[in-house]
């Protein structure tokens, strides 16, 4: 069972990728609302994936990656945010996050696009 | 991967294992035959040595015979010694040539001899034995008996008689033996001979058929190798995509397609940075962005289909120089996908598309999609008109259209001119827009509303030219051919047709639309979050002429609509005066002394000739002093003048103060006048007297 952490600053979405369907193989061991609360419990949890928005308050996205990235070396980061800017958004994989998730997305796309990055996760 | 390797060089390996074979066979051949040459030679040297041997044995018996008698008795011991070392010598050697067996080599060496075998040899040795056994004999009898007896002489003599009469059979059976062993041991170097010639010539052709299929193979794979060269190069050469090769860092490859240089111009491009490229392209912090993008494709553990959406070059626009040396702007898509070697991103495949054409057809697509929205929406909208009054609305659109289209086409001299050319075609477009709001047609009056919007743009500008009214023309274009695509509509929905199209022939409603009517004051009052009933009272409507009908009732449509915009006051204002919630229009059409009076009358707030004061002044019509010096009436009238509005904003319904100069200059057309009574918070009265069927007043002044 991979184990799933979810950042994002809206409790909807949090919910939406929580409860998208085809989730069976993750286990959600935290939600967070903002990058300083993602980074204490990155600590706790040890996730093996991460999904992370951008924009949020206190500590953004672009921010918490390079230090999600050093907590947790092993796990893979999926951006999941509005495509604003795309140039935010490849910044913010330059630092340290795998892949990107356009909002709005559908289960299907959330379902593969965590597939894809458990599969370069390390057997345990 | 060997089995792989084995499978492609098979006939490689196959060859060098004979030739390995080969040589390793000819090899051991060359041993054997070396040693059996190496035998045959002792053999002959054995042989050699028998010839000899007898004639010494001979020679030893005749000397013993003679030292026996005449020499010393040493000299004869040892001669008798010799004698009998040749005898045993040649009896042992014979013996083995006979029947195998080990003797003493010519360097006194022990060696096994091996029987002979040829015939030849065989008869020899044969033949050999039985002339010296019996000589062996006489030997061995002559050996034991003491030397001097009478016996040792009796045996002597026999033996020299026996040598005599045997020597030379035995030397011409020796030679016959040795000459034989001579031929086989040539025969046997011959076979050797042979057999070398025929390995060498077979190792030599083994080697001529590895050196022609190698050649062949390479002869083979370089035409691959070049023919796959070519199909690569053709394919770069037509393809329409722009391809090329990123390395690491950046450096663009010494492949790419033919399309790089259409669509970037002539230059070389191999070795060149891809900054390089875009540099001339696109502004400084998108390439960082596409450099930043390119990065993460380089890094393996960012998901390449992960980032696809990110890809900030998918759809840009540029300056590129064209083949006449000026510039052109197109649209760009870049695709980056990884080239993957050995588990190992190498490098970055870099697609270039012209999608300029592409972009060019998906605006035309989504033009046309809007359009056909329109045309299904126009057809809704249809449904629910009256069709003779839609072709009538339709025709005289047309014609409004034209006549809007004939101002603007006139010649003008001057600024003053321009501003009356708006004037007219904003009264034009007024009417079509309170006609279409009359018959409830939303995209007419939509477009109504833009072009008028258009044309107040252009009042505001000082000095108008001609080219300023060209933006008009093309709406205008726009207009006519949304009441052609009406028009068609219509046709294709409407049977019979020719029903319809007589219709249109018939000069004016024979009634006044009084549910045309109602739906307008309704819709406008909802929209204006009023309440409004109509009273209409309108008996005398077919006195009037019928080719003014039409007008009388364009006419009461604007009035209808400023007493509901700016007469009637929202519900809880009405309230609040006492009045009920709901407005009231009445309309009323009368006969008298042969003119019709037609009357629109609202309950509402009527006019404040305060606000009309201030408006005009505020709206530039006349200066204080003027409007001071004007008495109430005329202050009123001034509602009637082009370019007053007391509404605040703008909206489809009111507010341009131009449906109400198109109702003065519609009456003054009928040589009729126009009456408003007013009185502020109580009602607003407007009423025109037209002259009836029969006759037509003399033109009188209005108010």
């Amino acid at each position: 069972m991979k184990r799933l952490m979810i950042v994002d600053d809206s409790l909807i979405i949090r919910r939406r990728i929580k409860r998208a369907h085809g989730l069976d193989e993750f286990s959600v061991v935290g939600t967070a609302s903002n990058g300083e609360e993602a980074v204490a419990l990155a600590r706790q949890t040890a996730p093996d994936l991460i999904t992370i928005d951008l924009t949020m308050p206190h500590m953004d996205g672009i921010e918490a990656i390079p230090l999600l990235a050093s907590i947790c070396p092993d796990a893979r980061i999926l951006v999941v945010s509005a495509l604003a800017d795309k140039a935010t958004a490849i910044t913010a994989l330059s630092r340290g996050a795998h892949g990107f998730v356009c909002k709005p997305f559908t289960d299907d796309e959330l379902h593969d696009a965590l597939s894809e990055l458990a599969a370069d996760l390390p057997a345990r | 991967m060997f089995s792989g390797l084995l499978g492609k060089y098979r006939a490689v390996v196959i060859s060098i294992a004979m030739f390995i074979i080969l040589d390793a066979g000819v090899l051991v051949l060359n041993f054997y035959i070396s040693s059996q040459l190496a035998e045959d030679a002792s053999n002959v040297n054995l042989a050699g040595r028998q010839r000899m041997l007898s004639q010494k044995t001979a020679k030893a018996l005749l000397d013993y015979q003679d030292l026996e008698v005449n020499g010393s008795k040493a000299s004869a011991d040892a001669s008798l010694e010799e004698l009998r070392k040749a005898v045993a010598l040649f009896d042992s050697t014979l013996n083995a040539f006979a029947k195998g067996g080990d003797i003493k080599g010519a360097s006194g060496e022990q060696l096994f001899l091996k029987p002979v075998s040829t015939p030849a040899s065989r008869t020899a040795v044969d033949k050999s034995m039985a002339i010296w056994q019996p000589l062996k004999q006489d030997f061995d009898a002559l050996f034991a008996s003491e030397v001097g007896s009478e016996k040792h002489q009796r045996l002597l003599r026999k033996l020299v008689g026996e040598e005599r009469s045997f020597n030379l059979s035995l030397l011409t059976l020796m030679n016959d033996l040795t000459v034989d062993l001579e031929g086989v041991a040539r025969q046997k170097s011959e076979t050797l001979r042979m057999i070398q010639a025929g390995a060498i010539t077979l190792a030599v052709l083994n080697f001529l058929l590895i050196l022609f299929h190698f050649i062949g193979q390479l002869r083979r794979s370089d035409a691959e190798t070049e023919q796959a060269r070519n199909e690569t190069a053709e394919i770069l050469r037509t393809v329409r995509e722009g391809l090329l090769l990123l390395d690491r860092d950046m450096i663009i490859g010494s492949q790419y397609s033919g399309s790089i240089s259409d669509i970037f111009g002539q230059q070389e491009f191999a070795g060149m940075s891809f900054r390089t490229l875009l540099k001339s392209l696109v502004v400084e912090s998108d390439m960082k962005t596409a450099e930043e993008y390119i990065k993460l494709l380089l890094n393996g553990s960012v998901k390449e289909n992960l980032v696809v959406s990110l890809n900030p070059l998918s759809d840009i626009e540029v300056s590129l120089p064209d083949r006449s040396g000026g510039y052109q702007v197109k649209h760009l898509s870049f695709r980056f996908n990884r080239a993957i070697d050995a588990g190992q991103i190498r490098h970055i495949l870099v697609t270039v598309l012209d999608i300029t054409e592409l972009v060019a057809l998906r605006a035309e697509l989504e033009r046309a999609s809007q359009n056909s929205g329109m045309q299904i929406s126009a057809l809704k909208e249809l449904l629910h008109v009256d069709k003779e009054a839609l072709v009538i609305f339709l025709r005289e659109s047309e014609s409004s259209l034209a006549a809007i289209n004939d101002i603007l086409k006139e010649r003008t001299t001057g600024a003053h001119d321009y501003h009356d050319k708006i004037r007219s075609a904003f009264r034009i477009m007024h009417r079509i827009k309170g006609d279409a709001s009359g018959l409830n047609l939303p995209q007419i009056v939509q477009a109504a509303h833009g072009f008028e919007e258009q044309l107040r743009a252009l009042e505001g500008v000082e000095k108008l030219r001609g080219g300023d009214f060209l933006p008009l023309t093309l709406a205008l274009n726009e207009f006519f051919r949304l009441i052609g695509d009406m028009k068609d509509i219509l046709d294709a929905f409407s049977s019979p047709v020719a029903n319809l199209r007589e219709a249109a022939k018939r000069p004016g409603p024979a009634q006044l639309d009084v549910a045309m009517l109602e739906r307008l004051a309704s819709r406008i009052a909802v929209e204006q979050d009023k309440e409004v009933k109509l009273v209409i009272d309108a008996p005398a409507f077919d006195l009037i002429p019928t080719g003014q009908r039409k007008v009388v009732q364009d006419c009461i449509v604007q009035l209808v609509r400023n007493s509901v915009v700016h007469g009637i006051e929202p519900r809880d204002e009405r309230v609040l005066y006492g009045k009920e919630g709901a407005g009231e229009i009445r309309i009323s059409m009368q006969q008298d002394n042969g003119q019709i009076r037609v009357s629109v009358r609202d309950d509402g707030r009527g006019i404040s000739i305060d606000k009309v004061r201030e408006r005009a002044v505020q709206r530039g019509m006349y200066s204080q002093d003027d409007i001071d010096s004007m008495q109430p009436t005329r202050i009123i009238s001034l509602i009637f003048e082009p370019g007053f509005s007391t509404a605040d904003k703008a909206d489809e319904h009111s507010g341009r103060g131009v449906g109400m100069d198109m109702v003065k200059a519609a009456i003054q057309q009928l040589n009729g006048r126009i009456r408003v009574a007013n009185r502020p918070s109580r009602y607003c009265e407007i009423s025109f007297v037209i002259p009836g069927e029969a006759d037509a007043y003399p033109v009188a002044e209005a108010v």
